[in-house]
């Protein structure tokens, strides 16, 4: 009974989980090429009411996950032109892009609040479903679910084990090398601008199609910050990330519950306060060489679980020579 | 050439830019509004006679633009040294909350320069303290102030709640202080809501910081630190002291726009009490791309957007967050015309 709980408990968790988790792998691949797509909040809130929208109107899941992904794709593509074509910054950009979103999700979303949508694509799959222990956790679950882990498997094998993954990492460290190459340094930070872009959509169709069923921008609100520092937490490695948009969720969900369970007794408005302070010790964490100075033993073990450095060219332009 | 001539020279180049791009927005917005099936000339009509109709609209834009004007004379000063000063909403909340402490215990019904002195000081207080945060955590904490920023600016309306839904909660269920005595309050001129406190508070900011950027040795350095703060470093600016010293600066001045939102605009501490003035500044020093001069003029069209799209909600049934898409797209397309500009100039040469 105890164990049916706290499965349950984690599978809500992962189910919950997945939008961060699409957003901040999408956003790894974005920068991994020396894009930084700032509007992350933004475009997360406008592609999920895109998404919300387009479904209900059609009474097709697919076609409104279509639209919330093309939405992102394109929000990502206006920040890789303006810095590629433009030379623009791609934070200030970005920042506009955040508000600008967010604001036309509010206005256009006004009519859709207290819409009920279509109900999420709830699928177990045979067999694996019926295993012990992790059956019920990993694969009673719905489409966008699996989908997250098809993209953190694939965001890993393609980028540590492909040849074009190894292209991309050279266009976020070194683009001269990259394009002395043979690469095309800026269609390769076009696509994943894109790529990264559309995931960020999807994640934006996971959580008015899947997780919530409904649209509501305060509930979206802040998760596209979160994302873009699990990204910096997870070191710009897939792997690292996913685990730190479930260890986000899992943190927030486990407080909730204290908090139900009556253990502590915080005001919920407080209680909301806890993923950002925690976004700040981690960000303190990783990124103030604080870990330099823990005992060498135990440094092997931090470097690999909690180094982060981002890719040398993250946000420069590149200026291809005899071009201008 | 003279300077004059310069000037109007480099006005014409800014022109070029703003006009496109304002027209390109305008086209924009009335194709939103077509695709809702409402009237744009009637919208416009009404936004107009909303902000500019009488002279008490008029003092309501004024009274509008004096948060936005503090905001973005700070944000100047961080821009200048390349500091994304994103966190200045949570130092306008900070700073309201600061002026709360006093404001809530007066029960004086008439006026006291004194209390309202204090106010102003515990909320310029505030903001500094908070902008502190953001600075310490990059200059020790090697944390980007962006993300700082964000975290403490959903940080700060979290307190925000708790404090208006819990200990400072007026007898009822709505998330608000009780309204503050008149003892705590700006005072008012006559029937206009126009108060020359708060006027003289944001004009003397932003002549103050013009004159720092301008005209002085330490805002020559946030400049050079705005270009490359490491090789302002090495000619030896203290780059640590001026990112913390401008960073409070800026907080403080936003601590003060708090003190005008809660101690004239409402009246009372509320959720959201920051009305996104932060953001506001942050939206228009990108506007005017950090140059002091012309935040004045851009901060008035700005301040007009809200108040005419309050109008509208009413009017025409027409959500008034309009008013927030038009900034945001106005700036993303000067940005965008900017860089278009820029290229073709680069092209020629």
């Amino acid at each position: 009974m105890a164990s049916d709980l706290f499965s349950n408990e984690l599978a809500s968790i992962i189910r919950s989980g997945a939008p961060l988790v699409l957003a901040a792998v999408g956003e790894t691949f974005t920068e991994r090429a020396g894009i930084v797509n700032l509007s992350l909040d933004g475009s997360l809130m406008l592609s999920a009411l895109a998404g919300f929208v387009v479904a209900n109107n059609s009474q097709s899941l697919i076609l409104g996950t279509l639209a919330a992904i093309l939405v992102g794709a394109v929000v990502a593509l206006i920040v890789a032109a303006s810095s590629i074509e433009l030379r623009l910054s791609q934070v200030a950009v970005g920042f506009v892009l955040t508000l600008l979103c967010r604001d036309l999700a509010e206005f256009l979303g006004r009519p859709f609040v207290g819409v009920q949508g279509l109900p999420p694509p709830y699928f177990p799959i045979p067999i694996l479903s019926d295993m012990p222990l992790i059956g019920p956790i990993l694969f009673r679950q719905d489409v966008f679910t699996y989908l997250s882990y098809v993209v953190i498997i694939a965001a890993w094998f393609w980028i540590f084990r492909t040849q074009p993954g190894l292209n991309l990492r050279t266009v976020g460290e070194r683009p001269a090398t990259a394009f002395a190459r043979g690469i095309h340094v800026n269609r390769v930070r076009y696509l994943y601008s894109a790529l990264g872009g559309a995931l960020v959509g999807l994640a934006g169709a996971a959580y008015t199609l899947n997780v919530t069923s409904k649209w509501s921008d305060a509930d979206i609100s802040g998760a596209g910050w979160i994302a873009l520092a699990i990204v910096i937490f997870g070191g710009w490695y897939p792997l690292r990330v996913a685990i730190g948009a479930y260890l986000v969720r899992g943190l927030s969900v486990l407080a909730t519950n204290l908090q139900g369970g009556g253990v502590v007794t915080l005001p919920p408005s407080l209680l909301n306060a806890v993923p950002w302070i925690l976004m700040i010790v981690t960000l303190v964490l990783v990124s103030s060489g604080l870990l330099d100075r823990l005992p060498s033993r135990l440094r092997p073990f931090t470097a690999s679980l909690l180094r982060s450095r981002p890719p040398s060219a993250l946000g420069t332009v590149f200026e291809q020579e005899g071009r201008r | 050439m003279t300077p004059l001539q310069n000037g109007l020279r480099r006005m014409g180049g800014a022109g070029a830019v703003l006009i496109p791009a304002l027209v390109l927005v305008l086209v924009f917005i009335v194709a939103v509004l077509l695709a809702l099936g409402k009237d744009p000339a009637l919208a416009a009509q009404k936004f107009i006679d909303g902000a500019l109709g009488n002279d008490s609209r008029r003092a309501d834009v004024v009274m509008t633009a004096l948060p936005i004007l503090l905001c973005a004379s700070g944000l100047l000063l961080t821009y200048t040294a390349g500091l994304w000063n994103i966190g200045v909403e949570g130092q306008v909340t900070i700073g309201a909350v600061f002026a709360t402490f006093i404001a809530r215990t007066v029960t004086l019904n008439q006026t006291s320069i004194p209390i309202l002195l204090i106010e102003i000081g515990l909320a310029a207080l505030g903001g500094a303290l908070w902008a502190l945060l953001t600075a310490i955590l990059k200059t020790r904490g090697k944390v980007n102030e962006i993300f700082g920023g964000v975290a403490l600016n959903f940080i700060s309306q979290n307190i925000l709640i708790y404090l208006v839904s819990g200990p400072w909660q007026a007898p009822g269920n709505s998330p608000t202080t009780a309204p503050f005595a008149e003892g705590a309050l700006f005072p008012r001129i006559g029937g206009l809501r126009l108060s020359p406190l708060a006027i003289v508070l944001a004009v003397i900011a932003y002549a103050a910081v013009f004159v720092v950027l301008n005209g002085t040795r330490w805002g020559l350095q946030l400049r050079a630190m705005g270009r490359s703060e490491k090789s302002a470093f090495l000619l030896g600016v203290r780059t640590e002291r001026n990112v913390l010293l401008s960073m409070a600066l800026c907080g403080a001045l936003a601590g003060v726009a708090g003190a005008i939102q809660v101690l004239f605009t409402r009246g009372r501490l509320v959720t959201g009490i920051s009305g996104g003035v932060g953001f506001l500044g942050v939206l228009i020093v990108l506007l005017v791309m950090v140059r002091a001069a012309w935040v004045p003029l851009v901060t008035l069209f700005f301040a007009i957007v809200p108040v005419g799209s309050q109008k509208l909600d009413v009017s025409m049934n027409l959500d008034s967050a309009i008013g927030n898409v038009f900034q945001s797209a106005l700036v993303l397309a000067v940005l965008l015309a900017n860089g278009v500009q820029g290229r073709l100039a680069a092209r020629r040469k």
